[in-house]
């Protein structure tokens, strides 16, 4: 055979030549929201379709409408790119879905023909979702009957059962005459031929067309690996054992119309079919848009009337002081009120700032819960004006405008914080308000990530569960990206044996692929039509709730209305200490009255400042993290945009993009902003030119870049949701030739864009900084003046923050506040403020500075709830029959009826020493002897009797327990001890090596070489910190900061990471009042701080014999299981 | 999951027991962690235990802190075998030391004092049996060394009391009160105070049949003869518990304490003492000097193992006879006799790739069967696949994916009449060698590999698809019927070659 025999080459023809006019459109294309079943996203699919120059594309999961937004705002966008724009004008984008049925009827493939028939398939898959378990859908053919107007009907014929699916077609046929299509594909399984001239004859006898499709799973040939991949974990399967149960052949991707029309060619109808069916569907997506509830108007106004009303009684209301606003309110804010109503009107957005504003009224005034709002459109002067937002919008430059901006369909963004623990009553209100049928959760798509996708992937490749383990184990510290493969080398595995790296390639492809629904913790849809004739509706994983099929994004992309109701722990906190304010010192304080002060008195706002500039700032929101107490002496600030700015600068975008250090510099007058164009220094001019901002990043895409406000958009889009497709590349030098175009250095470009890289997961914009900044400075105020009841309502708000209890509860004390421990007859559920000394003449020497703002005079008593394993039921049975006090153990037990294991729990956390002089051992002794001494006296009998108990409890001649060992007592039962700190009973000790305290840091000067040790409170490895390890030691004078490098943790990982009690040895750093210690060598003291608690002498180092090893590990263990292992945060 | 045993390297990395698996590897990335297999272990203390039945009668495996861990040698009136208890003590430790094992080991007159000696004081020999020596040598020990509960230990220890010593001289009733009654006897079972019986081990083969000579025999075929009785006593036991054996061990007791144990197995479970002794009968033609009787051997015992349940079978009437019992027989008796990887059989394998559909297994070895594995009857496959696919000359086929018209296969031209539509079977892209070779197999060269390595997978598969072959059922003039398959596409570059791969009939 020669060579000029070959025609028509199968697998290389370029997009680009020239096509003869054959339409075909792929009909049946599944995307990987049929989770795990296919291989391609759906905005390949849809791309790809069109690069093959189809005249569609309609993708129809299993039994889901998950999946078609994504394809649709691919194709919007490629609509918006000018190269592509032509064809994708024109090309058809169809939604539908595979019904796949649990009565073995084969699977139909339906795509509605309007807006109604779409309301009437979303119905039937709500429907389907209601009767199953979550994640499942269970359909009947009898369920079509009701819902089979408008639709159009793909068949596909089930081989294994031939009769069935004859019976199918004809009963299809019957309910939907005209409307149905039989579907043939080539398989290449050898009976191609003869299966389409079967298809054709049946089609012909039940009068119904044959419809050409490849039955497509992925858009191009080399996602079957993953197809075989995907299909394995689903049917957890392992690669070597699948065999026949994967596919034949790689066939199944998206064909060029070319080749279809080849395979076709006995058939060619069956290719004009799919014109046939694309030219009978009306309906798009966009068709949804803008269903915006309507209740929020009243009284006959339009929905615009009612805000414009609201927004300027609002605004009367907000700017009445004379004292502030002599001159009535400022013409300027007038102004930006009535631009952004006209554009609000124009954009027909009434209703969303109804909503919000309606559901914030009803949580602050029907049920006095703290709220407030954030997100893009919450810095805008309506919302400020509707009270949704307390920040007063002009401390910033207004860009309101990007985010309604006219070309962007998208709705504005509000996101409302509550009180974590009074969330679910305005979750309650919405679903009262607009009732369960319009009202859903939004979900979130699951995806796989790093090491979810290697787990399962190197499960098919039957790696050992040991070395999936030993790989994720890698990435330490990191959420995305392949494992380098130096790290991989150093467990000992090769990254180039063949496994290997295929594991490696194939799970970095599955990364990004959806895994499963889920709900959102917060979003709420609200619709003005039945929800369940816009999107599926699915049971929740809680009862009593319904989720969409739609993330957040999704839901953006179609203008649907949804609010975020979020739960803020520091606001529950705030509005405990505004309670204690008012039951222990009479003072009513609120959110805004803390915030006029501040702009009123500069005097007293800058005592809280002071305070904030020297990092005295732990349990203050966001900024007291190590990196936000290192920042807040170099920035020091003295104002409140200060603290936007503070929230906002130590955030991985701006590190990641290099920001940090000039701004600093330039703050500090050490270096000028650099001259840019006057456009652009109106972007920067608040920030120095350097931006910080969110909204920043995108205006200098638009400004600099030269960017259409749309496609900065999409370039934040891009990289927000995972980084896999091309697009990012190109926008990536579109946009440094923008800014080169426009006379910018190219560093600056490179780094404005890899800014806008870090913002894309974690940056603030603006107005989320400043509604942070707000919680700030009202924690700090209350911190700085009152520290009682602050510590003792952010240790009732438990778990929030950084910092464990007994840091909290220390740094209240070195502001004098008296700590008093948990006692069974003192102590409530939670921690109490009892009547105490005046704190200002206790505080330590350090803070000193701070005395005279303090204006505590309350203690804190500990509340039996900080005991561990003790059950909130317990307690309350405790405190609501504690009566004038329990007088003995067995009094107790009698009137309680408390299982001695839980009285158990309140010796080990020594709560009978106060009240009773019983300590942990004598009360133990009793509480073992309740039952069984006295075999006679049972329970019941005395209480019905009502006798009295009997009296006090005798002291034993138990060993007593060392001082040390009592406090280590208290760190198990407790996690904290006021008795003293583990550390100290090692000082002696530590003094002979050498070991300098936290306290004697502070005197060395830099460059010294010291040796601290202490508990590990915290180790950190942030993602922007290139592999370096922060380290928080606790001694018993204070806190020490470790910075340890890469190269050194690696050497000493065991001592860093399994040390309870560590010795570090290296050189001091300072940063102003800031010091380190930057690691060069560790000594694990974790056994001998115990054998040092129990006044035993520890094990020599070196000695290395059997029983002393033995010993060790003993002490070790015991050691490990009292005392915290410090927090670990990535 | 957690660590419940670290070696001594992994001490010395601060690994501890208890320790959560995911910090162990926190704190030692290559650490090897195998998981735990209770069964295996147990059943590896019962086989120890059997072999320290050449060492004192009575050998207990003790259960109380674990189901193995713990051996317990009743040496009443033995020790003089060895040279006195000391010499016992060491010979025994030693043995087990040489097996790899950490072992710890104390002779004291309570079991319980032995116990604690060997766990907290290892190489200790308390000779004498009085309650205050017994106690002195306890005192120091931590109340764990009782054998008490995790919970007791932790109570004691919460209260203060930590030692032996500690707790003797407390009223006993206060502590039983609070600790239970258990720790009370064993602290009086430690000090003798209260005697502790040993459950010994043996008999712990379930079925087994002995025969002890009262003069030591030596000769194999004494040995075989008796191994065929003994053969024919356990199988009637085996009958009456409706059990069938796939294993069977003989056990060779010499008078100077050492075992020989031959085992043979069976494909699939039987109680047939013939087929048993003929098994024995073949392995002993394979005897290569492992057959050694010492002084001579003064107890048979045969063992049967890998026991599953067998019910009775009627045998007559309506016995369906398909053949299958007798070739696993014909297994048996030949892989018995030339040994087991020998014997080959062959077995489907669950692929779509037609040369790997097979594949040869030792004929003894029960494997799962896949059930998915039995060939597809919708894919025709040809009766007789060739050894290795033969290049042919086609004619003229249509492009891409056509059959030719005709084809010169070793040197015979053939005209095709008839053709099927092809059979597309893509190779399986993740193994090693995934392209479908055509060629014989061969290793490939160093410099092969290296470059392979270099490639990117992923990559490489996207350049060139999966190679795949199209496979077509052709027939000729004279109705001959051809396996033909053309391997990879036409392209502007390459030329695919076409194999002939089977014929049928």
């Amino acid at each position: 055979m020669s060579a000029d025999n070959v025609i028509k080459l199968k697998r290389e023809i370029t997009p680009r030549e020239a096509a003869p006019p054959l339409a075909f459109a792929e009909l049946l294309a599944t995307s990987n929201f049929s989770f795990l079943r296919a291989g391609s996203h759906p905005d390949e699919l849809v791309m790809t379709a069109l690069m093959q120059g189809m005249t569609g594309i309609g993708i129809c999961d299993r039994n889901s409408l998950a999946g078609i937004v994504r394809g649709y705002t691919a194709l919007r966008d490629l609509r918006e790119d000018s190269e592509f724009s032509e064809q994708a004008k024109a090309f058809r984008y169809v939604v539908g879905a595979r019904l796949v049925f649990a009565d073995g009827t084969p699977d139909i493939v339906t795509y509605p023909t309007d807006r109604a028939a779409y309301g009437r398939l979303c119905k039937l898959l709500t429907t389907g979702n209601r009767r199953a378990r979550k994640g499942e859908c269970i359909l009947n053919f009898a369920d079509l009957a009701a819902f089979a107007e408008g639709q159009l009907f793909i068949l596909q014929v089930d081989e294994t059962r031939l009769q069935a699916s004859e019976e199918a077609l004809a009963a299809l046929r019957n309910l939907a005459r005209g409307r149905v299509w039989l579907a043939a594909n080539c398989t290449y399984d050898g009976n191609d031929r003869m299966r389409l001239n079967r298809l054709a004859d049946m089609a012909r006898r039940h009068r119904v067309p044959l419809i050409a499709t490849n039955d497509v799973l992925y858009h191009e040939p080399g996602r079957c690996v993953l197809q075989d991949v995907v299909t394995c974990i689903r049917e957890h399967l392992t690669i070597a054992t699948a065999g026949r149960r994967l596919e034949q052949n790689a066939e199944r991707h998206l064909k060029f119309p070319m080749e279809m029309a080849r395979l076709f060619r006995d058939h060619p109808d069956a290719l004009a079919q799919t014109q046939a069916v694309l030219n009978r569907i009306n309906f798009t997506l966009d068709e949804l848009k803008y269903n915006y509830p309507k209740e929020t108007v009243g009284n006959g106004e339009t929905a615009q009337q009612t805000l414009e009303r609201l927004t300027w009684a609002g605004m009367r209301k907000r700017y009445a002081d004379r004292k502030r606003f002599p001159d009535g309110i400022p013409p300027m804010v007038v102004d930006g009120v009535r631009s952004e109503l006209k554009l609000i009107a124009e954009m027909r957005y009434a209703p969303y700032f109804l909503t919000v504003h309606d559901l914030v009224h009803f949580a602050r005034y029907k049920r006095k819960i703290l709220c407030q709002g954030r997100g893009s459109a919450a810095n805008s002067m309506v919302c400020y004006c509707l009270e949704i937002t307390e920040v007063e919008p002009s401390v910033g430059n207004l860009v309101f405008g990007r985010f309604l901006s006219t070309e962007r369909n998208e709705p504005p963004d509000i996101d409302v914080d509550f009180e974590h623990e009074r969330r679910e009553e305005v979750m309650q209100y919405l679903y009262r308000k607009y009732t369960r049928e319009r009202t859903g959760l939004t979900a979130t798509v699951v995806r796989y990530r790093t090491r979810g996708a290697m787990r399962e992937v190197a499960k098919v490749f039957g790696l050992s569960s040991d070395a999936i383990a030993a790989m994720n184990g890698l990435n330490w510290g990191s959420q995305d990206g392949k494992p380098r493969s130096q790290r991989v080398s150093r467990l000992g595995f090769d990254p180039d044996e063949p496994i290997l790296s295929k594991v490696l390639d194939i799970a970095g492809e599955l990364m990004g692929f959806p895994r499963h629904l889920s709900q959102h913790v917060g979003g709420f849809v609200i619709t003005r039509d039945k929800l369940d004739h816009l999107i599926p509706v699915a049971n929740a994983a809680m009862d009593d709730r319904t989720v969409v099929e739609w993330d957040k994004d999704d839901l953006d992309a179609l203008g649907i209305l949804k609010v975020d109701v979020l739960a803020l722990g520091m606001l529950s906190c705030i509005r405990r200490a505004f309670q204690y304010m008012h039951v222990h010192y009479g003072q009513d304080l609120t959110l805004d009255g803390i915030l006029d002060e501040e702009r009123q008195d500069k005097t007293l706002s800058a005592r809280v400042y002071a305070m904030a500039q020297r990092a005295d700032t732990i349990g203050v929101f966001q900024i007291e993290s190590r990196a936000q107490m290192s920042m807040l002496p170099r920035l020091k600030p003295a104002e409140f945009y200060d603290l936007v700015i503070e929230v906002a600068i130590v955030r991985p975008g701006p590190i990641q993009g290099g920001m940090v250090h000039p701004y600093l510099k330039r703050r500090q007058g050490l270096e000028d902003a650099e001259e840019v164009n006057p456009r652009l220094r109106a972007v920067l001019e608040r920030t120095k030119g350097i931006p910080l901002f969110q909204e920043q990043a995108m205006q200098i895409a638009i400004v600099a870049a030269g960017f259409p406000p749309g496609k900065a958009d999409q370039l934040r889009r891009a990289m927000a949701t995972f980084r896999r497709s091309g697009t990012i590349h190109k926008l990536r030098s579109e946009f440094l030739a923008g800014m080169k175009a426009n006379g910018y250095a190219d560093d600056f470009a490179a780094r404005c864009f890899s800014q806008i890289e870090g913002f894309a997961d974690y940056g603030f914009p603006e107005s989320h900084a400043a509604s942070f900044a707000l919680l700030v400075y009202v924690s700090c105020w209350l911190k700085c003046h009152y520290p009682d009841v602050f510590a003792c309502a952010l240790l009732n708000s438990q778990p929030m923050g950084f910092y464990a209890p007994a840091q909290i509860l220390r740094d209240a004390e070195e502001h004098g506040v008296e700590i008093r421990a948990v006692d069974i007859n003192r102590s409530d559920l939670e921690n109490i403020l009892e009547p105490g000394r005046r704190a200002a003449a206790h505080v330590l020497p350090r803070h000193a500075e701070m005395a005279g703002d303090i204006r505590s005079k309350m203690a804190i008593r500990l509340g039996l709830s900080t005991i561990k394993g003790l059950k909130e039921d317990h307690i309350n049975i405790i405190v609501a029959r504690r009566g004038d006090g329990y007088r003995s153990i067995r009094d107790l037990w009698l009137r309680t009826g408390l299982a001695p294991a839980v009285l158990e729990k309140l010796a080990e956390a020594d709560a009978f020493a106060e009240s009773l002089g019983l300590d942990r051992r004598d009360a133990l002794w009793a509480i073992k002897g309740l039952i069984g001494t006295d075999g006679a006296e049972t329970l019941s009998l005395f209480a019905a009797a009502g006798l009295p108990a009997p009296g006090r409890d005798e002291k034993t001649d138990l060993p007593e327990m060392a001082p040390g060992e009592a406090v280590i007592e208290d760190y198990k039962a407790l996690s904290l001890s006021l008795k003293g700190h583990p550390v100290q009973f090692l000082r002696q000790n530590l003094v002979r090596r050498g070991i300098i305290a936290a306290a004697e840091l502070v005197k060395t000067p830099a460059g010294a070489i010291v040796e601290v040790a202490g508990l590990v409170l915290v180790r950190q490895r942030p993602g922007t910190a290139s592999g370096i390890i922060f380290m928080t030691l606790e001694d018993e004078t204070g806190i020490v900061n470790i910075v340890v490098w890469n190269r050194v943790f690696d050497n000493n990982r065991l001592t860093v990471l399994g040390s309870r009690l560590i010795a570090v040895r290296g050189e001091v750093q300072r940063e102003g009042q800031v010091v380190h210690v930057i690691a060069r060598a560790f000594t694990d003291f974790t056994p001998d701080l115990m054998a040092l608690a129990r006044g035993e002498e520890p094990i020599a180092i070196g000695e290395n014999t059997r029983p002393a090893r033995r010993r060790r590990m003993e002490l070790d263990a015991e050691a490990r299981a009292a005392l915290p292992s410090g927090r670990n945060f990535h | 999951m957690r660590l419940v045993a670290v070696d001594r390297l992994a001490q010395q990395h601060g690994l501890t027991s208890r320790q959560s698996l995911g910090d162990a590897r926190a704190l030692v990335p290559n650490l090897i962690a195998r998981e735990v297999d209770h069964d295996l272990l147990t059943a590896l203390f019962a086989d120890f235990a059997d072999w320290h039945s050449y060492a004192s009668p009575i050998v207990a495996v003790m259960a109380d802190r674990a189901s193995y861990g713990d051996l317990v040698l009743d040496i009443t009136g033995v020790s003089y075998l060895f040279g006195g208890e000391e010499a016992m003590l060491q010979r025994v430790t030693e043995r087990l030391a040489q097996l790899g094992f950490a072992v710890g080991g104390a002779i004291a007159a309570t079991i319980g004092a032995a116990w604690a000696l060997a766990h907290y004081r290892p190489g200790t020999i308390l000779a004498s049996g009085e309650a205050e020596t017994l106690f002195t040598a306890l005192a120091e020990l931590p109340v764990a060394a009782l054998r008490l509960d995790a919970e007791q230990v932790a109570g004691l220890n919460r209260l203060g009391l930590k030692r032996i010593g500690q707790i003797r001289d407390r009223n006993r009733k206060a502590m039983t009160a609070r600790f239970g009654h258990g720790l009370v006897e064993r602290l009086d079972q430690a000090l003798g105070h209260i005697d502790e019986t040993l459950r010994p081990r043996l008999p712990p083969v379930e079925h087994f049949a002995e025969r002890r000579f009262a003069e030591p025999v030596g000769l194999l075929d004494d040995v075989l003869m008796t191994g065929r009785d003994l053969a024919i006593r356990l199988c009637l036991q085996l009958q009456a518990a409706e059990l069938g054996a796939r294993a069977f061990h003989l056990f060779l007791y010499r008078v100077d304490h050492k075992v020989t144990v031959f085992t043979v197995n069976a494909a699939r479970a039987t109680r047939d003492p013939a087929h048993v002794a003929r098994l024995f009968a073949h392995r002993a033609e394979r005897l290569t000097g492992e057959f050694d009787p010492g002084f001579g051997i003064d107890m048979i015992r045969l063992a049967a193992g890998d026991l599953c349940r067998l019910d009775a079978t009627q045998i007559g009437a309506f016995e369906r006879r398909d053949g299958t019992e007798d070739l696993d027989h014909l297994h048996d008796r030949l892989a018995s006799r030339l040994g087991s990887r020998a014997v080959l059989r062959l077995a489907f394998v669950n692929t779509h790739i037609p040369e790997r559909s097979e594949c040869l297994l030792p004929a003894d070895e029960t494997i799962p069967v896949d059930p998915e594995a039995e060939p597809d009857p919708d894919r025709p496959r040809p009766l007789r696949l060739l050894p290795q696919p033969e290049l042919v000359e086609v004619a003229r086929a249509e492009v891409p994916d056509g059959p030719p018209a005709g084809m010169v296969w070793r040197r015979i031209p053939y005209r095709f009449v008839k053709v099927s539509s092809p059979e597309r079977i893509a190779a399986e892209w993740w193994r090693d060698d995934f392209l479908l070779s055509t060629r014989t197999f061969r290793q490939p060269t160093p410099e092969e590999i290296a470059e392979r390595k270099s490639r990117e997978p992923i990559e490489e598969i996207k350049r060139h698809p999966i190679p795949s072959r199209d496979y077509f059922i052709v027939e000729d003039e004279a109705g001959h019927r051809f396996w033909l398959f053309r391997q990879g596409f036409y392209t502007q570059a390459t030329m695919p070659d076409w194999f002939l791969h089977g014929v049928f009939a």
